[in-house]
């Protein structure tokens, strides 16, 4: 079942905030975004900007208190995950749309093997024998490429390398056969030629598995590697979404070009020293200007910014941008 | 060429304790053989991916760790033969900057007493001129002396990582080692990060040893690169020579991993198996060849050593 436009999984307007001592953190204040069936969303931003409260928001996994979804819909397959009970969002949870997080250490659990937690997910969703259940989930652990699986999958997490836990991650996380991967940071922690395995895998295993993901990283270079499409966040919002091509040829706002020109180029020749920084720092949620949130450390910035924040507009078909200056 | 700092056949190994049999020991070989200099006024880069020493070889030159064997100079000075006195002025001259800016600043000191710190402790400064100094120095690095006497809490980390900076030159050094110093910022503040790095070095004369994971930050800074494996150095070139003609096959899969940004020109990207070994069981010969996607037989039998094959381009490979 597909939901309206041909989306897998439609954000409509989200709001999550946190409501701490200091005040309303507004963490993500207005997200839309959506998911088509098969493809890579790159969801793209800097610490702080909201990427994974979206992530935690679609799966009802924010923790209350002190954060609550106070606004917006998010639907999956025509379905409202607002308004489903507990019980019904636990089953989607894990096999329908399922999630890896950036740190494989400690979302491990350190006393069980790591085919009995493969196999434990597996049992929560399915009715099958233990044994089934472990026999599935060696086979799970050989499509992730673990070599020899039927040894690793009696090892415990601290056996196995940065690489190898992630992959038992991902089998963890695959082993339902889900619509929607959600892959936090999958690869921040490690190392860049495992890092470039990993990438390898989940995009074989996605077009294996017909599968759509939804890939948050602050790494603008897996993004290009990976992505169809992108949507970059600042400050609990959307500032741009475009094809992947043309998000990088053509960035129309000020915020994703800045970052783009901030990154060393590994072609560059000798000579610039400089690179082009965004000035500023990166925006405290407490303290957020009226209009754009972007203002403050924009070097395009001019009067009409400050009053009113810029509405999120299509520039271009498919290509949406937040800024007023964006033709 | 003026060598200011030289490092001769460094080696550490760290002991520890496993095995079956009690009393069984065997080594981590962290550092394991590793030669090179750097010129004054230059920027070296070091490379590799995590556990292959790099760090190590940052504390061993600071003599922060006392080494297994090996020499290092700093001009005419061996830091490991060095006097008290002598490693007293030898720290004054070379100092360190440290990746996580939330852990290395002392959270209850203010930010004029980390900078103002080693003022005292070499006595360079007291009293007024102290405190003149410290806001001279906070300014180098792109704060304010409105900062003096704030925690290091109320810092962003870019702000932090600065803070760290200012701390390192208060005392005048000459040569700076940087130990992964932007990889815990967000790309926006890395880019400020770097151009202060730049900008200081033009303005001080400083020399560097910037060691990072990242090689589009390290090509970036960097005048010559290089790459280490496993606790050694298996390629060093200028910058540029390195990243136009990579020559080891490490180097190679290193360079090619890095995700395109430009999203048409996708190179052939060489796939690394498995994982780098441990280093307590380091491979026999070339310690690349369990992963290397050129191994032929030479390669488990005989380790290369680093040879010069072009001028200033030096790999430690069985095919060149």
């Amino acid at each position: 079942m597909i939901g309206k436009n041909g989306s897998l999984l439609t954000v409509e307007g989200l709001q999550t905030h946190f409501f701490t001592e200091d005040g309303v953190v507004r963490a993500v204040d207005g997200v839309s975004l959506s998911v088509r069936p098969g493809e890579t969303l790159g969801l793209v931003g800097e610490s702080g900007c909201g990427k994974t409260v979206t992530a935690l928001s679609i799966l009802r996994l924010i923790p209350d208190p002190p954060g609550r979804i106070v606004g917006g819909a998010i639907s999956f397959e025509g379905r409202d995950l607002m308004q489903l009970p507990e019980e019904e969002i636990r089953r989607i949870r894990g096999s329908a749309i399922s999630m890896i997080f950036q740190e494989p250490m400690t979302s491990l659990n350190p006393v069980f093997t790591v085919g009995e937690q493969v196999a434990e997910g597996i049992r929560q969703h399915k009715k099958v024998s233990k044994r089934e259940a472990w026999e599935q989930a060696i086979e799970v652990l050989r499509r992730v490429k673990i070599p020899d699986p039927a040894r690793r999958a009696r090892e415990y997490p601290h056996q196995l390398s940065g690489g190898l836990r992630q992959r038992v991650m991902i089998a963890i996380a695959l082993a339902l056969g889900p619509k929607l991967l959600i892959a936090d940071e999958p690869t921040t922690a490690l190392d860049v030629t495992i890092q470039a395995q990993i990438l390898e895998l989940l995009l074989a295993l996605q077009a294996e598995m017909k599968m759509a993901v939804m890939l948050i990283t602050h790494d603008l270079g897996v993004v290009a590697e990976t992505a169809n499409r992108v949507v970059v966040m600042y400050a609990g919002r959307v500032v741009e979404e475009a094809p992947v091509t043309e998000l990088f040829d053509g960035p129309l706002h000020p915020y994703t070009q800045g970052l783009l020109e901030s990154l060393p180029r590994l072609e560059a020749g000798e000579g610039q020293r400089h690179l082009q920084a965004i000035p500023g720092l990166v925006p405290n949620l407490l303290e957020l200007p009226t209009g754009c949130k972007f203002a403050p450390r924009c070097p395009r910035a001019v009067e009409q910014c400050w009053p009113t924040e810029p509405e999120l507009r299509e520039i271009s078909p498919g290509h949406w941008a937040r800024c007023i200056l964006a033709e | 060429m003026d060598a200011l700092l030289t490092v001769k056949d460094l080696k550490k190994y760290f002991p520890v304790r496993g095995g079956i049999w009690p009393g069984e020991r065997s080594e981590v070989r962290a550092v394991d053989g590793v030669s090179f200099e750097i010129r004054r006024g230059e920027t070296v880069g070091l490379v590799g991916e995590s556990g292959c020493g790099k760090s190590t070889t940052a504390r061993l030159i600071l003599r922060l760790l006392e080494p297994t064997n090996g020499e290092v100079h700093f001009g005419k000075t061996a830091v490991f033969l060095a006097s008290r006195e002598e490693m007293r002025q030898l720290r004054r001259k070379m100092q360190i900057v440290f990746q996580d800016p939330y852990s290395s600043l002392d959270p209850r000191m203010p930010v004029d007493e980390i900078v103002g710190e080693g003022l005292t402790v070499h006595r360079l400064a007291k009293g007024k001129e102290k405190t003149e100094r410290v806001a001279e120095l906070l300014e180098m690095v792109g704060l304010g002396r409105e900062h003096i006497g704030r925690y290091p809490h109320e810092f962003s980390g870019g702000q932090r990582q600065r803070i760290g900076i200012a701390r390192a030159l208060a005392v005048g050094p000459e040569f700076l080692i940087a130990d992964e110093p932007v990889s815990a910022l967000d790309v926006s503040i890395q880019a400020q990060i770097i151009n202060l790095f730049a900008d200081l070095q033009d303005q001080l004369g400083l020399t560097y040893l910037f060691i990072a994971h990242d090689l589009r930050v390290v090509k970036h800074i960097s005048n010559r690169v290089a790459v280490m494996y496993l606790g050694q150095i298996v390629e060093i070139a200028e910058s540029d020579e390195l990243y136009r003609n990579a020559l080891h096959p490490y180097t190679q899969a290193l360079l090619s991993a890095i995700p395109e940004i430009d999203t048409r020109s996708k190179t052939q990207r060489v796939f690394l198996e498995g994982d780098p070994p441990s280093p307590i069981q380091i491979p026999a010969g070339c310690r690349f060849h369990t992963r290397c996607p050129k191994r032929f037989d030479r390669c488990d039998r005989e380790e290369p050593v680093l040879r010069e094959v072009s001028p200033g381009h030096w790999v430690s490979c069985h095919l060149y």
